[in-house]
C-alpha cells in the first residue's frame, strides 16, 4: 500500500522507508508539518504514519488539517512520536489518530506488524 | 418664717384686682370712644342743621313768601300774570325747588262770592280762555271762604285753584293764626294728591290799614300768601351724591296750629341709619336737637343716631381690647412680681436651710463630744450648750440661754473672772493654751475642767466664742487627794469609775480595781512599768504615750491622749488616757487615768472605714492595687493585721486567692503563702463556709475552730482571731473578704454586722468590675500579640464576616494583591483581584465554606492592582463563636506563581529531555534491529554480537529514561493517580504471566498463592501494575537457577497484602538499609543483573507511600528475600496530577 510517512528524523524515516519498501510498500517522506498535506493530497496513500513534533506545523495541527479535509479524512493515521505523556496520546487519538506508538518503546518490528493490520479497503 | 396659705388668699384677689383693672380700662377707653363718636355726630349734626333749618332750608322757604309779601305791600290789588311774572322773574322755581306751588288766596265773604266766581271765570290775563269751570270748592254757604285764587305755576296745580281753605281744618286753623298774628305760619302734614305736604301762610292786609291789634287784623285781612312744600324734597339729603348721606336719624316737627291748638307734628323724618343699625336705646344713643321759630311755628329738629353708628369696628372693639389687655397685663406683672418674691424666700430659706443644716451638724459634733461645750456671744452670754453640759452639769439650754456665763451660777467663785479674762482675749483674736475652770454642777458639787476656748467669727467679725470644757476632775482630783496623802489617794482612786494607775519609774506603784476590770491585769502582773507599758499598750498609740510621757518628763504638761490598749487577753481597748506628774510617796511618778470610749470609737470607725473606701473605689485607675488598696482600708480602722479578698473560680468552682494584704511591719509569710496556695469549695474553711451560707462570720479563737484549713499557719503567724464577710453582687456571693488580727477580737456590733454586709455589696461590685477589666486588659495583651503576629506573617490573611466582607487584612495580603488595606477593606473579598476563575469555582468554594462550614483549598488564578496575574494557594475556613456558628472567614494567600512556574519549567524540561533522550534511542533500537533482523544483508555472528550488545545499550538507556520520568514525576508531585475498581489479581496475573518466559527460561518454580475472597480495589492501574511488576521482576531476576519465588496475595485486616518471597541472593545486611533510596544497587546485585537502574525499589516505595501503604522486607544474603507490601483496602486516593507514571517494560 501507499504510505506516507511525516518525520522530520531523517534517521528514523530512512530506515522505516527502508523496512516497509522491503515489504512492497509505497513509501513517500515529508519532512516538516507543511509539506505533509500538500504531499498527502497528491500522493493519496492508504496509511499516515505521523510524528508529532515536527518543523514548521506539528503534527497535531497536521491531524486536525487531515480530518477537516473530506478527501483527506478517511485515510488511517498512526502516530509515531516519543512523547509519552497520556495527554498527549488521548490529544492524538481524540484528534482521530487510528493509533499511538512511542517509537523508542516499539522494535521496529512490533510496528511494522501494526502497519500491516491497518489498511483501508 | 411663717407660712400663709398663699394659694388660697392670693389668686382669687389676683385675679380680682386684674378683672377691676381690666373693666376700668375698659370703661375708660370706652368713654374716650364714645367722646370720640359724639364729635363726630355733631359735627355732622350741624352739617345737617344748616341744610335743613337754614338758608336753603325752612328760613330760605319762609323769606319766599315774605318776598311776596313786599310785592302786595305795594298793592293789593296785584293781577294774576303779575303775580305770575313776579314769580317767574324771582326764580322761584329754581331757588325753591322743594315748593309745589305759589298760592295767592283771597277772601271772599258770601255776598262777593257770585261776582268773585264770574270775575274769576272771565280773567283772561294769565289765560286766553279764562277759567270757565272756575268753582269755589267745596261749595260753601259760610259766611266767608278764603279761596285759592292765583297758584303758580298751573300746569298740574290746577285743582287748587278754587280751593276754600276753611274746608280743610288744618289749612284753617293755620289760616286763623295767620291772620290773626300776622306772621309766617306753618300748617302741619297734609296730604294732597297722594303726597304730604305742609304750607306756610302770610296774610296780607289792606294797603295802609292799621294792622296791630288782632281785631284790626280781622277787620283789613285781605287775602294770605302761601307755600305748598313738600318737605322730602326740601329737606332730605341729596341721594345723588353718596356718601353726603349722614348716618343721623332726621326728626323735624313743628308745632303747628291744629285744630285743638298747638300740636306738635313731625313734618319729616329721614333715618340715615335705616337698615344699618339698629336702633339701640338711650343710652346707646346720642341725640341732639335744634329749635327755631320761624314765623308762629316753632321748629324742632331732632338728630339722633346710635353710639357706635360712625365707628371703624377697630374702634368698637377697642375698649374690649383695652380691657382685656389691661386684665392680662396686670395678671402677668402680679405673677412676675410674686414669682419674684417666691425666688428671693426661697433663696434665703435655702440659704438659711444650709446655715440651719451646719449649725445643726456643728451642734452635733459638739454633742457626741463628752465634752461641754458651749457656745457665747461677743458678750458673754449663753448662745448654745450641748447634750454633755446637761449630763455633766445638769444645765439645760432654757436654764441658761441668754444668760451671761458669769450669772448662771455655771463657773464657780473667783473663775469668772479668770473666765472673762480668758474670754477678751480670745475675742481679740489671741489664740489661747487650754486653761484651768472650776465649774459648779447645778444641784451643788464641782468639776474641775480644762478650758478651750475659740474665736466664733462670721465674715471677719468675731461674733462670739466657743467654750469647750474637757472633764479632768478625776485626775484633779487624783493629785489633790495624793497632795493630801497617799491613803486618801487610793481611797479616791479605789471610788473612781476610771481605770487609775501610778506609775513609778521603774515599777507599777498602784493600780485601782478598775484596772483589773478593764485590763485583766492583777496588780501583782503590772510591775514593772516598762513592761506594763509594752504589754498594756497597743502598737498604734505607743508613740503618742511615748511622746506624752516625755513631755511630762522636760516638766511640761500632756494634754489627754486617745490611746488603744490591749487587755490581758489581747483584746483592744479604745480609751483616753490622762497623764500627770505627781509626787507619790516622795518619789516622782505619773498618774495614769483611764477612761474607756470603745462605744464611741466603733462609730468613728465605721465612719473611718466607709470614707477611707468610697476614696479607695473613687480614686482608683486601672493600674492601682484597689484591691489591696480597699483590705489596707478596713483593716487598718479596726488593727487587723491580715486581710484577703477570694473570688469564685467559674471554670473549677472553687474560690481562689485574688488578692492579700498584710499590716506595715509585720511578718505573716506563713499565713500568706498558705492562703495564696489554697483553693475552697463551697462549705470549706471560712472562706467556703461564707461563700455558702452568704452572711458575715466571725471566728473568735482560731485555734478552737474545727472548720479552718489555715490553723498551723495561723498560729506560726500569731493570729487568734478572724472575721469574714461576702462580696455580693445583686443577690450572688462572687467573693469573701476575710481579715486575721493578732489580738482578741470583741464580736462585732450588730450595727457593725450589718455595715459589713452592705460594704459587701458594694465592694463586690467593684471588685467585680475590676476583675472584668483585668480580664479585658489581658485578652488585649493577648490579642496584640497574636495581632501582631498575623499582621508580619508571609502569608496573606483576609479575615471576613460572613457574608465576604473583607475586615481586615495583613500587610502580606497588600502585597500579594497590590491594594492598600483601606481599599480592601469594607469590600467583598475578591471584588478587586479576583473574578478570573470560572463561576462553579467559586460556587463551590462558597458552598463549602459557608453551607458545609469546612475549609476550602485550592489554587486560584487573581489579579493584582498593577494588572498582573498570579497563581496563589488559598485556604478559607470559617470561623465559630461558641454556640458554633459561623462568624468569620479566615482567607490565607499563598502566591505560587513562581513556585508553579518552576515547577511547570521542571516538568517540561523533563518531558523535553526525556523526549530529546528518545528520538536517538529509536534510532540505535531500530537500526541495530535492522542489522540484527538481516534487513540490509546477512551478518558474520561476531558481527551479530557486536550488534546485539549495541541494541542491548539502547534498551537499557530506553528503561533508564523512562524510570527517570518516573521519578521526576514523582518528585515533582506531578504523577496523576487515576484510582478505579481494579481486580488487583488479575493485574498480577498479567505482570507473571509476562514474567513467564524469563520465569521457564531460568527454571523457577513460580508460585501463585492467592487468597479468594480478594475484593475490588479503587487501584490506579499503572501504579499497581509498577508494583507488582518491580517486586516480582526483582524476585525472578535476582533467584538464580532452579530456585523457588512464591507471590501472595490475600487480605490482612483493613489491608491488601501483597509478599513475594524468594531463594535468591538477598540483601547483604550493610545494604539494607539503602535499599529504597534513589540509584542504589546493593553490592551483590550487579553481579547479577548488570543494568538495574537501582530506581524500581525507590519508585516502588514512593507509590506505595503516596497510597498510605506499607512496604518492608525481609532477606538474608544466599537465603532469600521476602518483600512485603500492603495498601489499604479503601484504595488509592485520586491526585490531580499532570502525569502518569509509565510501566516500564522491561523487554528481555
Amino acid at each position: 500500500m501507499k504510505i506516507l510517512i511525516v518525520e522530520d528524523e531523517s534517521a528514523l524515516a530512512i530506515v522505516l522507508e527502508e523496512k516497509l519498501k522491503k515489504l512492497d510498500h509505497d513509501i513517500r517522506i515529508a519532512k516538516d508539518g507543511d509539506a505533509a498535506l500538500p504531499l498527502a493530497r497528491s500522493f493519496m496513500p492508504s496509511l499516515m504514519l505521523l510524528d508529532l513534533i515536527l518543523p514548521k506545523k506539528d503534527g497535531f495541527a497536521v491531524l486536525k488539517e487531515m480530518k477537516a479535509d473530506p478527501e483527506l479524512a478517511a485515510i488511517p493515521v498512526i502516530v509515531l512520536s516519543n512523547l509519552g505523556e497520556d495527554d498527549n496520546i488521548k490529544k492524538a487519538l481524540s484528534l482521530g489518530a487510528k493509533d499511538y506508538f512511542v517509537k523508542s518503546q516499539h522494535p521496529i518490528n512490533e510496528i511494522v506488524e501494526k502497519i500491516e493490520a491497518t489498511h483501508i479497503a | 418664717m411663717t407660712k400663709l396659705r398663699p394659694s388660697f388668699i392670693l389668686w382669687p384677689t389676683l385675679i380680682a384686682l386684674s378683672c377691676a383693672v381690666g373693666i376700668f380700662s375698659f370703661a375708660y377707653v370706652r368713654m374716650h370712644i364714645n367722646d370720640e363718636s359724639r364729635l363726630r355726630f355733631a359735627d355732622e349734626s350741624e352739617a345737617v342743621r344748616k341744610e335743613i333749618l337754614e338758608e336753603s332750608g325752612i328760613l330760605g322757604y319762609a323769606r319766599s313768601l315774605e318776598n311776596l309779601q313786599g310785592f302786595f305791600a305795594a298793592s293789593v290789588s296785584v293781577e294774576r300774570n303779575e303775580f305770575d311774572t313776579f314769580i317767574e322773574h324771582a326764580r322761584y322755581a329754581q331757588t325753591f325747588p322743594a315748593t309745589r306751588a305759589f298760592t295767592y288766596i283771597r277772601r271772599v265773604t258770601a255776598a262777593e262770592r257770585g261776582a268773585f266766581v264770574r270775575m274769576v271765570r272771565g280773567d283772561t290775563s294769565l289765560e286766553p280762555r279764562g277759567y270757565p269751570n272756575f268753582s269755589i270748592t267745596p261749595t260753601s254757604t259760610s259766611a266767608e271762604s278764603y279761596v285759592v285764587t292765583y297758584v303758580k305755576p298751573f300746569a298740574s296745580n290746577e285743582q287748587m285753584l278754587g280751593e276754600d281753605l276753611l274746608a280743610d281744618p288744618i289749612k284753617h286753623a293755620a289760616v286763623e293764626e295767620a291772620r290773626d298774628t300776622g306772621a309766617l305760619t306753618a300748617t302741619s302734614l297734609f296730604t294732597y294728591e297722594g303726597k304730604k305736604y305742609f304750607s306756610i301762610y302770610l296774610p296780607v292786609y289792606k294797603n295802609g290799614a292799621p294792622r296791630g291789634t288782632v281785631e284790626d287784623r280781622r277787620a283789613n285781612i285781605v287775602g294770605l300768601l302761601a307755600a305748598t312744600i313738600d318737605p322730602e324734597a326740601m329737606l332730605a339729603p341729596s341721594s345723588n351724591t353718596p356718601g353726603a348721606v349722614p348716618k343721623i336719624h332726621i326728626t323735624l316737627i313743628n308745632d303747628a296750629t291744629g285744630t285743638t291748638g298747638t300740636t306738635k307734628s313731625v313734618i319729616f323724618e329721614y333715618n340715615g341709619e335705616a337698615g344699618r343699625n339698629k336702633e339701640e336705646p338711650i343710652p346707646s344713643r346720642m341725640g341732639l336737637s335744634f329749635t327755631y321759630q320761624i314765623g308762629n311755628t316753632n321748629w324742632t329738629l331732632m338728630l339722633s343716631r346710635n353710639i357706635t353708628e360712625n365707628l371703624t369696628p377697630l374702634e368698637i372693639s377697642l375698649p374690649y381690647v383695652g380691657g382685656v389687655s389691661a386684665f392680662i397685663i396686670i395678671l402677668l406683672l402680679c405673677g412676675i412680681f410674686y414669682s419674684i418674691f417666691i425666688l428671693v424666700t426661697k433663696t434665703s430659706r435655702a440659704a438659711e436651710e444650709l446655715a440651719g443644716k451646719l449649725l445643726e451638724a456643728e451642734q452635733r459634733l459638739a454633742e457626741t463630744s463628752t465634752d461641754v461645750v458651749l457656745d457665747l456671744d461677743a458678750g458673754g452670754k449663753i448662745i448654745s450648750i450641748n447634750d454633755s453640759a446637761m449630763r455633766l452639769l445638769g444645765y439645760t439650754l432654757e436654764d441658761v440661754a441668754g444668760i451671761h456665763i458669769g450669772r448662771t451660777g455655771m463657773l464657780g467663785g473667783s473663775s469668772v473672772t479668770d473666765f472673762m479674762r480668758e474670754l477678751e482675749r480670745a475675742l481679740r483674736g489671741e489664740s489661747l493654751p487650754p486653761f484651768e475652770l472650776q465649774l459648779v454642777k447645778r444641784g451643788g458639787g464641782v468639776l474641775i475642767a480644762e478650758a478651750n476656748l475659740t474665736l466664733l467669727r462670721e465674715k471677719d467679725v468675731a461674733t462670739g466664742a466657743r467654750l469647750s470644757l474637757h472633764d479632768i476632775t478625776t485626775r484633779k482630783q487624783a493629785e489633790r487627794a495624793l497632795n493630801e496623802s497617799v491613803t486618801q489617794f487610793k481611797r479616791f482612786a479605789e471610788a473612781a469609775n476610771d481605770a487609775i494607775l501610778v506609775l513609778g519609774n521603774s515599777a507599777v506603784l498602784f493600780a485601782n480595781g478598775r484596772n483589773e476590770a478593764l485590763l485583766k491585769y492583777s496588780p501583782s502582773e503590772l510591775a514593772p512599768a516598762g513592761s506594763f507599758l509594752r504589754a498594756a499598750v497597743a502598737q498604734e498609740s505607743r508613740e503618742a504615750i511615748t511622746n506624752a510621757l516625755e513631755r511630762l518628763e522636760r516638766g511640761g504638761w500632756a494634754a489627754d491622749t486617745e490611746c488603744t490598749l490591749l487587755t490581758k487577753d489581747r483584746k483592744r481597748i479604745f480609751s483616753v488616757v490622762s497623764l500627770s506628774r505627781v509626787a507619790y510617796e516622795n518619789k516622782p511618778a505619773t498618774i495614769v487615768i483611764i477612761k474607756d470610749i470603745s462605744a464611741r470609737k466603733i462609730a468613728e470607725q465605721r465612719a473611718a472605714m466607709e470614707n477611707a473606701i468610697a476614696r479607695t473605689i473613687r480614686e482608683s485607675t486601672p493600674e492601682t492595687d484597689a484591691a489591696k488598696q480597699l483590705l489596707g482600708d478596713i483593716a487598718t480602722v479596726f488593727h487587723w493585721q491580715f486581710g484577703d479578698i477570694w473570688m469564685e473560680n467559674q471554670k473549677t468552682n472553687e474560690m481562689e486567692c485574688y488578692n492579700t494584704w498584710v499590716q506595715p511591719g509585720y511578718n505573716l509569710l506563713p499565713f500568706e503563702s498558705k492562703t495564696r496556695l489554697l483553693a475552697f469549695k463551697k462549705g470549706a474553711g471560712l472562706p467556703g463556709r461564707v461563700w455558702e451560707t452568704g452572711k458575715p462570720k466571725w471566728i473568735p479563737s482560731i485555734l478552737n475552730e474545727s472548720n479552718f484549713y489555715r490553723k498551723k499557719e495561723a498560729e506560726e503567724s500569731g493570729l487568734l482571731t478572724a472575721f469574714a464577710f461576702p462580696l455580693i453582687v445583686g443577690k450572688t456571693t462572687i467573693g469573701v473578704a476575710e481579715f486575721f488580727t493578732d489580738s482578741k477580737m470583741d464580736e462585732l456590733s450588730q450595727e457593725l454586722f450589718d455595715t459589713f454586709l452592705s460594704l459587701g455589696s458594694s465592694l463586690g461590685q467593684f471588685l467585680k468590675q475590676r476583675m472584668a477589666n483585668e480580664e479585658i486588659a489581658r485578652n488585649l495583651v493577648d490579642l496584640k500579640k497574636f495581632l501582631l503576629a498575623v499582621e508580619w506573617t508571609e502569608d496573606s490573611v483576609i479575615i471576613t464576616d460572613i457574608e465576604g466582607i473583607v475586615q481586615y487584612a495583613n500587610r502580606a495580603a497588600e502585597k500579594t494583591n497590590g491594594y492598600s488595606r483601606a481599599e480592601i477593606v469594607g469590600q467583598k473579598a475578591g471584588r478587586l483581584w479576583g473574578n478570573l476563575m470560572p463561576r462553579e469555582f467559586y460556587k463551590n468554594m462558597w458552598d463549602i465554606i459557608k453551607y458545609q462550614q469546612k475549609t476550602f483549598t485550592g489554587e486560584i488564578r487573581n489579579r493584582r492592582k498593577n494588572g498582573e496575574e498570579y497563581l496563589a494557594s488559598v485556604n478559607i475556613s470559617p470561623v465559630f463563636d461558641e454556640m458554633g456558628i459561623p462568624r468569620f472567614f479566615v482567607a490565607t494567600e499563598r502566591d505560587i506563581t513562581q513556585e508553579k512556574a518552576v515547577d511547570r519549567a521542571k516538568t517540561e524540561f523533563v518531558s523535553l529531555a526525556s523526549h530529546q533522550l528518545r528520538t536517538p534511542l529509536t534510532a540505535i533500537n531500530w537500526y541495530s534491529e535492522m542489522l540484527l533482523g538481516g534487513d540490509v544483508g546477512s551478518i558474520s555472528d561476531k558481527q551479530r554480537s557486536y550488534i546485539e550488545e549495541i541494541y542491548n545499550g539502547g534498551r537499557r538507556l530506553v528503561i533508564l529514561v523512562n524510570s527517570l520520568l518516573n521519578v521526576s514525576r514523582v518528585e515533582l508531585g506531578t504523577f496523576v493517580v487515576n484510582p478505579e475498581p481494579t481486580n488487583v489479581a488479575d493485574v498480577c496475573d498479567v505482570t507473571l504471566k509476562e514474567l513467564a518466559l524469563l520465569t521457564n527460561s531460568k527454571r523457577l518454580t513460580l508460585t501463585r498463592d492467592f487468597a479468594a475472597d480478594i475484593p475490588v480495589m479503587n487501584m490506579d492501574r499503572s501504579l499497581i501494575q509498577i508494583i507488582f511488576q518491580n517486586i516480582v521482576t526483582n524476585a525472578v531476576e535476582y533467584t538464580p537457577e532452579g530456585g523457588r519465588v512464591t507471590v501472595t496475595l490475600r487480605k490482612e485486616g483493613e489491608s491488601l497484602l501483597f509478599k513475594v518471597s524468594d531463594t535468591g541472593i538477598g540483601i547483604p545486611a550493610a545494604n539494607q538499609g539503602k535499599i529504597f533510596e534513589k540509584m542504589y544497587r546493593a553490592d551483590n546485585a550487579r553481579d547479577v543483573k548488570t543494568y538495574g537502574t537501582g530506581l524500581g525499589l525507590y519508585l516502588v516505595k514512593s507509590i506505595v507511600d503516596q497510597s498510605k501503604g506499607r512496604i518492608w522486607f525481609e532477606s538474608k544474603e544466599n537465603i532469600g528475600t521476602t518483600f512485603f507490601v500492603t495498601l489499604p483496602l479503601s484504595g488509592m486516593a485520586k491526585k490531580e496530577g499532570t502525569k502518569m507514571l509509565s510501566p516500564i517494560r522491561d523487554v528481555v
